[in-house]
């Protein structure tokens, strides 16, 4: 994860008007994509580099289907799976690193990740495993998964990015589960039960909008095994997480927290994935400062990722609505000036169309941090994975490149006026001396 | 080159052979500033960091005791202009004023963020503790002392004797590369051959009774190092990268998952490396919560199993087989992949690069991993692991109010 400074180049950049070229796009390998008859969907791109091949199962309730009072149930439900007995009384976990391969997951807005990378011939039978610990995780690692995850939550705490980009959900994503911290709250997380986890289980278990996402050297044998594993899944379609109502007022909000420096986060409205101002919304990111990816704040085995040093841009896409959040720290720059050159900036973007330049060049940064957001096979798998819930399907990808490449200046324009409006501050500061 | 079809990106990297700290008398943080000087030195109106920034890349220096690693991490839609950039400003180098400048500052920075790293100060306190002359044994940062004192015609000298034919490799991995292309480019931009100069020997220090002092850093720690076999000892190099695995892959080695059981927040690293003359074996544990003698403790007693005898053959066939997964995932991106060849053909053994391989791992490195047993892990572990190590410590330095860690990660340019 890379995180940059909002630095006065990335907004300098606003008043360069060399020539560039119009980029050209490159292209994502060709994808299969299978609907069994139950909804799930099988995708998969296959390489032959290496006998290796990593998957993605994407099951349809994630933080926005949580509640106020079972926040944090989606990590936990999560955490268990991954430490079910699948194999002689070996946890899914360590069925998998035994041989070589490891599994993981994610809690992501409106749905749960879990991601295996193995050996070609241990994946189909490590999803197998994947799918009947989905079904059933085991009540007896609901305490442990309880403390892994309460453990984890207690550091995002502390941690003044993490505090920061909670503080802004809570405002803007109030009426969902999307609203709390991502691993729950420690008075909420000690009162969840396994019945608690057993609901959440059962919560995902749809055909319709699960997707299991291949990338690697895979057979088709072996493809057709990873969809026999989900061929029992029930033959019915998620339903629709609690919607969100558009925050149309000014917030500041402040936290207190043992750090040395203030921290602050500027949070806007965004288009989400599918919408047909992600584009642009994406060459604005270029535009306003290049920051982490999608994932950068994301929680999942072993925690949050790491985010202590966060600065700059972050846009997740994948809730709806969007969110564009700014992030300061004190440590590494002047926030005063930094949140000057942001509003100068963002006016800058709203009052009138950039120079065509201007508008190419930063087409090609996006276009870049696009195509650069895909290299492992993991990464792979995710965007495969998510394409194919998108109107286009697997074409997403490619898609997406195109939309990029064809944004104009009037376009960003009229998505910042739309989106970077109103925003959320949300303030951290030191915990001064007697408080 | 080799095609990685998966992802839209291709890493472009040259390569160069050469003492970190410079021909004849040892100037630590030369090849540093001479490779951050080259990509900021601009030609026609524009620098190598210009250019890659500009198509949406990512371009690294790396630079290690002996070669620098200069890297563009490029869109699949720009690989071939930012190949063409890469090698025009490498394989020609050049320096001037403003490049020199710029580099001076970026590696003073440099310079400040890696002298408070554990990790940093105790790998550059293990070689130290284990190389008595050579690259090995000085900091690829240097000093500041010393950065102040380097001058324009330093850096212009250090490239004239570096970056020479001899010295140079270039590796391409991605997909949607032209080859064909790209190998026109390297011909049109490779330079004249020039006489490459001799990289100083390395030569090994006499083992050292007591710990070595590795100075203050942001938290404390401590290090272990061991010297390994020469890359030209294939089975040995292979056996020593077995027992990295299984002791210190993260979540999985014996090492590695016993610092962390008791001490979850303690950072834990280690890894053997293959080298052409002398191999590195080395952990360190950093933000431990044990003291240093505790950890030393701790860290024996999980290696303890590997030196008692052979591994089981249930065991050394499981811990094989992850091995291998482990080594393939290691080595999945265009920019791993083109690191492993690039670090492989440094230590003059290009054939035996990990990433050198197909489906069907017919290659030199797995057939060596295919060919280890129990007993030869064992004779490696015995030769290399059972002599006393050499030990380094950090002690954290006090604390600074309104000091933050700065954010680059790396050597990111």
């Amino acid at each position: 994860m890379i995180a940059r400074t909002l630095a006065a180049t990335a907004l300098a950049f606003l008043t360069l008007t060399a020539a560039a070229p119009a980029p050209d796009v490159a292209h994502f390998p060709q994808a299969s994509t299978l609907r069994l008859p139950n909804g799930v969907i099988i995708t998969a791109q296959i390489s032959s580099d290496a006998p290796i091949a990593s998957a993605a199962v994407f099951v349809p309730a994630g933080l926005a289907q949580q509640n106020a009072t079972n926040a944090g149930i989606a990590a936990i439900t999560a955490a268990a799976v991954l430490r079910t007995p699948v194999d002689n009384g070996k946890s899914l976990t360590a069925a998998a690193q035994a041989a070589g391969g490891d599994v993981a997951y994610t809690v992501d807005p409106e749905a749960t990740r879990f991601e295996i990378e193995a050996q070609t011939s241990a994946l189909p039978q490590l999803l197998a495993d994947l799918a009947k610990a989905l079904a059933a995780p085991d009540p007896s690692q609901f305490a442990a998964a309880r403390t892994e995850v309460a453990a984890a939550a207690k550091s995002d705490e502390n941690n003044p990015a993490m505090v920061a980009y909670a503080m802004v959900r809570q405002v803007r994503y109030q009426g969902t589960g999307f609203a709390f911290p991502q691993g729950g709250r420690s008075t909420s997380l000690t009162r969840l039960t396994v019945a608690d986890m057993q609901r959440f289980a059962a919560s995902y278990q749809y055909g319709a909008g699960t997707v299991i996402a291949l990338a690697g050297a895979l057979q088709p044998g072996q493809i057709d095994a990873v969809g026999k594993s989900f061929a029992s899944w029930p033959a019915r379609s998620a339903p629709q997480p609690p919607s969100v109502t558009a925050e149309k007022r000014q917030h500041e909000i402040v936290a207190h927290r043992n750090i040395q420096v203030p921290w602050l986060a500027v949070g806007y409205a965004a288009p989400s994935q599918f919408s047909k101002d992600f584009p642009a919304m994406l060459v604005i990111q270029a535009l306003l400062g290049r920051g982490g990816d999608v994932h950068a704040f994301s929680f999942g085995s072993g925690g949050s990722a790491e985010t202590a040093d966060y600065v700059g841009a972050y846009y997740q896409y994948e809730a709806r609505p969007g969110s564009f959040l700014i992030f300061f720290n004190g440590g590494s720059g002047d926030i005063d000036a930094g949140l000057k050159q942001l509003e100068e900036g963002i006016s800058r973007l709203r009052s009138q169309p950039l120079p065509e330049e201007l508008v190419t060049r930063a087409k090609k940064l996006a276009l870049g941090d696009y195509y650069l957001s895909v290299t492992s096979l993991s990464d792979a798998a995710w965007l495969l994975g998510r394409s194919a819930t998108s109107p286009d399907g697997a074409g997403f990808e490619d898609a997406l490149a195109a939309r990029i490449s064809s944004v104009s200046a009037a376009d960003i324009q009229r998505v910042a006026r739309q989106y970077l409006a109103d925003e959320t501050v949300a303030v951290v500061l030191p915990v001064s001396s007697g408080r | 080159m080799r095609r990685a079809t998966l992802s839209p990106t291709a890493a472009l990297e040259v390569w160069i052979v050469s003492p970190a700290d410079g021909y004849g008398t040892s100037t630590p943080g030369i090849a540093r500033l001479t490779a951050l000087g080259i990509v900021a030195t601009k030609v026609d109106g524009q620098s190598l960091r210009d250019i890659v920034r500009e198509a949406g890349g990512q371009l690294m220096i790396s630079v290690f005791p002996s070669s620098t690693e200069i890297s563009v991490l490029a869109p699949g839609n720009a690989a071939g202009p930012l190949a063409q950039a890469l090698l025009a400003r490498v394989l020609h180098p050049a320096i001037d004023d403003a490049g020199f400048r710029d580099a001076k500052l970026r590696l003073a920075e440099q310079q400040a963020v890696a002298s408070t790293d554990p990790d940093v100060l105790l790998r550059d306190a293990i070689f130290g503790g284990l190389f008595a002359g050579g690259p090995f044994r000085a900091s690829t940062y240097g000093a500041p002392t010393v950065l102040k004192e380097l001058g324009l015609a330093d850096a212009q000298s250090y490239a004239v004797a570096a970056y020479v034919p001899a010295n140079e490799i270039v590796v391409a991995v991605g997909g949607g590369l032209d080859e064909a292309a790209l190998s026109a480019q390297i011909a049109q931009a490779a330079p004249s051959a020039a006489r490459s100069q001799a990289m100083p020997a390395s030569t090994r220090s006499q083992p050292q009774s007591t710990a070595l002092n590795g100075g203050l850093a942001d938290t404390g720690g401590v290090a272990l190092g061991w010297a390994g076999p020469a890359v030209s000892d294939e089975r040995m190099s292979t056996a020593m990268d077995f027992i990295s695995d299984y002791l210190t892959r993260p979540d999985y080695g014996l090492v590695a998952k016993a610092i962390a059981a008791d001490d979850p927040r303690a950072d834990f690293n280690g890894q053997f490396i293959t080298l052409r003359d002398t191999g590195i074996f080395y952990m360190t544990v950093a933000a431990g919560k044990r003291s240093p003698d505790a950890t030393i403790a701790a860290i024996n007693e999980a290696m303890a199993p590997l030196l008692r005898g052979p591994l089981s053959k249930p065991e050394f066939d499981r811990a094989l087989a992850a091995f291998r997964v482990h080594t393939l995932r290691d080595t999945q991106t265009p920019e791993e992949m083109a690191d492993n060849y690039g670090w492989y053909f440094s230590q003059g053994a290009p054939a035996y690069a990990p990433a050198a391989t197909d489906m069907t791992l017919s290659s030199d490195y797995y057939s060596q991993a295919a060919a280890l047993t129990p007993d030869i892990v064992f004779e490696a572990a015995k030769t290399y692991l059972s002599v006393k190590p050499v030990i380094a410590t950090v002690a954290p330095r006090p604390l600074t109010p309104g000091t933050t860690s700065m954010l680059i990660e790396g050597t990111r340019q």
